[in-house]
């Protein structure tokens, strides 16, 4: 069975989003490390560890001058239009591009329509350059979570088919954390 | 004799922190709604308030089926966020599986 993942959640009380993650129908969520390891849980930090881990993460960034680094899995792109150019001549393959439809929440229908015309054009970008497209709630508070079924919802408004999407970022996943880690089976 | 009743989906939707007000809370998705997908398909989704849960957190409204996409869209963008707890074809179901797991949704959500 496919896993439903919401790779951003900003809240240090994990043990309540995680709660509040099975409730919605998400099998993992992504965190930043507080210093305890949690199952279900993938830790997003901004600079890779120097040695090899036992729990499991992805370098994460939104600065644009960090996009063709080397050690970076994910990132967060903020202002699509503004960072297009670049993103087509200096992205590296097997990339995530995340978006957090957090920051699409605020704005008015206009420029909500005009972000999910920007998520399918960046979807078609991901496929033609093999790199991993990734929605997440980026929810502060488990009020702002996102149920595994709303998330499909909004993938077929992109035009993305949800067992595609969840299957590509399960194998995505696999092959960006599976070899950073140790983690006893 | 044909069946033309409407096919509906019964959503329960947490409002712990009482950020709509219960009754209002269905003009403010249908308004939402209308700003993302028209006043036409807001229409046709027929969006009802249904009732609320006895410690007044969880909403329940319901929907027709062919629409539910594009409610369950609408709900996500939200701004105050809601959340959609469940879904069910029907309302017994649906406050079956409430009663059933109101604790959970207490201790994650509170």
């Amino acid at each position: 069975m496919l896993k439903r993942r919401d790779l951003c959640v900003h809240n240090s009380n994990l043990e309540k989003m995680l709660k509040t993650a099975e409730i919605l129908g998400i099998d993992e969520i992504g965190s930043e490390y507080y210093g305890n390891i949690r199952e279900n849980v993938i830790y997003r930090l901004d600079r890779q560890p120097s040695l090899i881990t036992n729990y499991p993460y992805l370098v994460v960034s939104d600065k644009i001058g960090e996009l063709s680094s080397s050690w970076l899995d994910l990132f967060v792109v903020r202002d699509y239009v503004r960072v297009k150019h670049i993103l087509k001549k200096k992205v590296r393959t097997r990339i995530g591009l995340e978006i957090f439809l957090a920051d699409i929440r605020l704005e008015n229908g206009l420029n909500v329509g005009k972000w999910f015309e920007q998520i399918r054009d960046l979807y078609k970008l991901c496929n033609s350059i093999n790199c991993q497209l990734v929605l997440s709630s980026g929810a502060r508070s488990p009020g702002e979570m996102i149920s595994g079924r709303c998330f499909d919802s909004l993938l077929k408004l992109c035009d993305i088919k949800p067992e595609e999407y969840w299957r590509d970022l399960e194998e995505w996943i696999e092959i960006k954390v599976g070899k950073k880690c140790y983690v006893d089976a | 004799m044909l069946n033309r009743r409407d096919k509906r989906r019964y959503l329960a939707i947490w409002n712990g922190d009482h950020r709509y007000d219960r009754r209002k809370i269905v003009d403010a998705i249908s308004k939402r709604s209308s700003e993302l997908f028209g006043q036409i398909a807001t229409e046709k989704a027929r969006i009802r308030f249904i009732g609320v849960d006895e410690k007044e957190v969880i909403v329940i409204i319901s929907c027709k089926l062919e629409m539910l996409g594009t409610l369950m869209s609408t709900i996500v963008l939200m701004q105050p966020p809601i959340v959609l707890l469940c879904i069910s074809g029907t309302l017994k179901a649906l406050r079956t599986r409430m009663e059933r797991d109101s604790e959970k949704f207490f201790r994650a959500f509170r």
